[in-house]
C-alpha cells in the first residue's frame, strides 16, 4: 500500500461514484422504473470491464487509478443492496431473489468475458 | 445527438459532495483491501451495507453518504475481479474456450460473490433495524443517484 496509489485511487472512485450518479439519473430522465435493474446493468458493465482490466497486465498504479478507483466506485454493493432490501410485497420476494441471483452471475460471466476477451487479443 | 446535461440532475455542489465522499469511500476500501485477500474486500462491502442501511433508516442517505461514501466503499466488480483473481490460475490455463473457462471459474467465484451479497445483505438489514424505524420500503432517491 503507497500513498501515490491510495491518491489514485481516490481520484478514480470520486470519478467513478461520479459516473455512477449520472448514468443512474439518466436512467430515471429516460423513464426507467426499475432503477435497480439500472444499477445492475452498472455493476455488469463495471465487471466486464474490471475483468478486461485484469487481463490488460496494467501497472500497480494504473490498477490503483482504473480497477480499485474507477471501477470499484463506478460499481456498487450498497445501492444494489438496498434496492434488494427496500420493501416488497410478499409474492415479489422470490422473483427479487431471482434477480440478485442473476446479477450475481451476470457479473460474474461478464468479469470472465472481459477477461478472455483481453487475454485472447494479447 | 447525445445531450450531456450532468448538471441537470444535481447543482455542482451536490456534484462535488458526491466526488469527494465517493474518493472518500474509495481510499478506505483501499486502504481495508490493499494487503488482505478476498475477506477484506467482504469487510469493505460489509461496512459499507451497514452504514447505508443506519443511513437509511434515519433519514440521511444523502447523495453524498448514500450514493458517494457508501457506493465508494462497496464495490461489485472488486468482487468480480477478486473471484477472478482467485481463481485464474487453475482456470486459465486449462480453459480451451470462454464457456469453458466461465464453467472453471463459478464455483469458487460463484460462492464468493454469494457471500457479498448474503453478508452485505444481512449488513444492510441490521444497519436498518438497529437504527430506527423501518422504512417506508420505497427507495429513497438519494440513495440511488435520482435527482429527487
Amino acid at each position: 500500500m503507497t500513498v501515490s496509489a491510495a491518491l489514485l485511487s481516490a481520484l478514480g472512485g470520486g470519478l467513478g461514484a461520479c459516473a455512477r450518479a449520472f448514468v443512474l439519473a439518466e436512467a430515471e430522465a429516460a423513464g426507467v422504473r426499475r432503477i435497480d435493474r439500472a444499477v445492475a446493468a452498472v455493476n455488469v458493465a463495471g465487471s466486464i470491464a474490471a475483468g478486461a482490466a485484469l487481463a490488460a497486465d496494467l501497472s500497480p498504479a494504473l490498477l490503483a487509478l482504473i480497477l480499485t478507483g474507477l471501477l470499484g466506485g463506478f460499481t456498487t454493493l450498497s445501492s444494489w443492496i438496498s434496492a434488494l432490501a427496500a420493501g416488497r410485497p410478499p409474492e415479489e420476494r422470490t422473483r427479487a431473489l431471482l434477480w440478485a441471483a442473476g446479477d450475481l452471475l451476470a457479473g460474474l460471466a461478464g468479469a470472465a468475458a472481459g477477461y478472455w476477451v483481453v487475454s485472447a487479443l494479447g | 445527438m447525445a445531450r450531456f446535461r450532468p448538471l441537470s440532475h444535481h447543482s455542482l455542489g451536490v456534484w462535488v459532495a458526491i466526488a469527494s465522499f465517493g474518493a472518500l469511500g474509495s481510499v478506505l476500501r483501499y486502504a481495508i483491501t490493499a494487503d488482505g485477500g478476498w475477506g477484506a474486500v467482504v469487510l469493505a462491502n460489509v461496512l459499507g451495507c451497514g452504514v447505508l442501511g443506519v443511513l437509511v433508516a434515519r433519514g440521511r442517505a444523502t447523495p453524498a453518504l448514500g450514493v458517494g461514501f457508501c457506493g465508494g466503499l462497496t464495490t461489485f466488480s472488486g468482487v468480480a475481479a477478486q473471484a477472478l483473481t482467485a481463481a485464474q490460475g487453475d482456470a486459465i490455463g486449462a480453459a480451451s474456450t470462454a464457456g469453458d473457462f466461465a464453467l472453471r471459474l463459478a464455483p469458487g467465484a460463484g460462492l464468493m460473490l454469494a457471500v457479498n451479497g448474503i453478508l452485505g445483505l444481512v449488513a444492510f438489514l441490521a444497519g436498518r433495524h438497529l437504527s430506527g424505524p423501518r422504512s417506508s420500503g420505497r427507495l429513497p432517491d438519494a440513495e440511488l443517484g435520482v435527482a429527487p
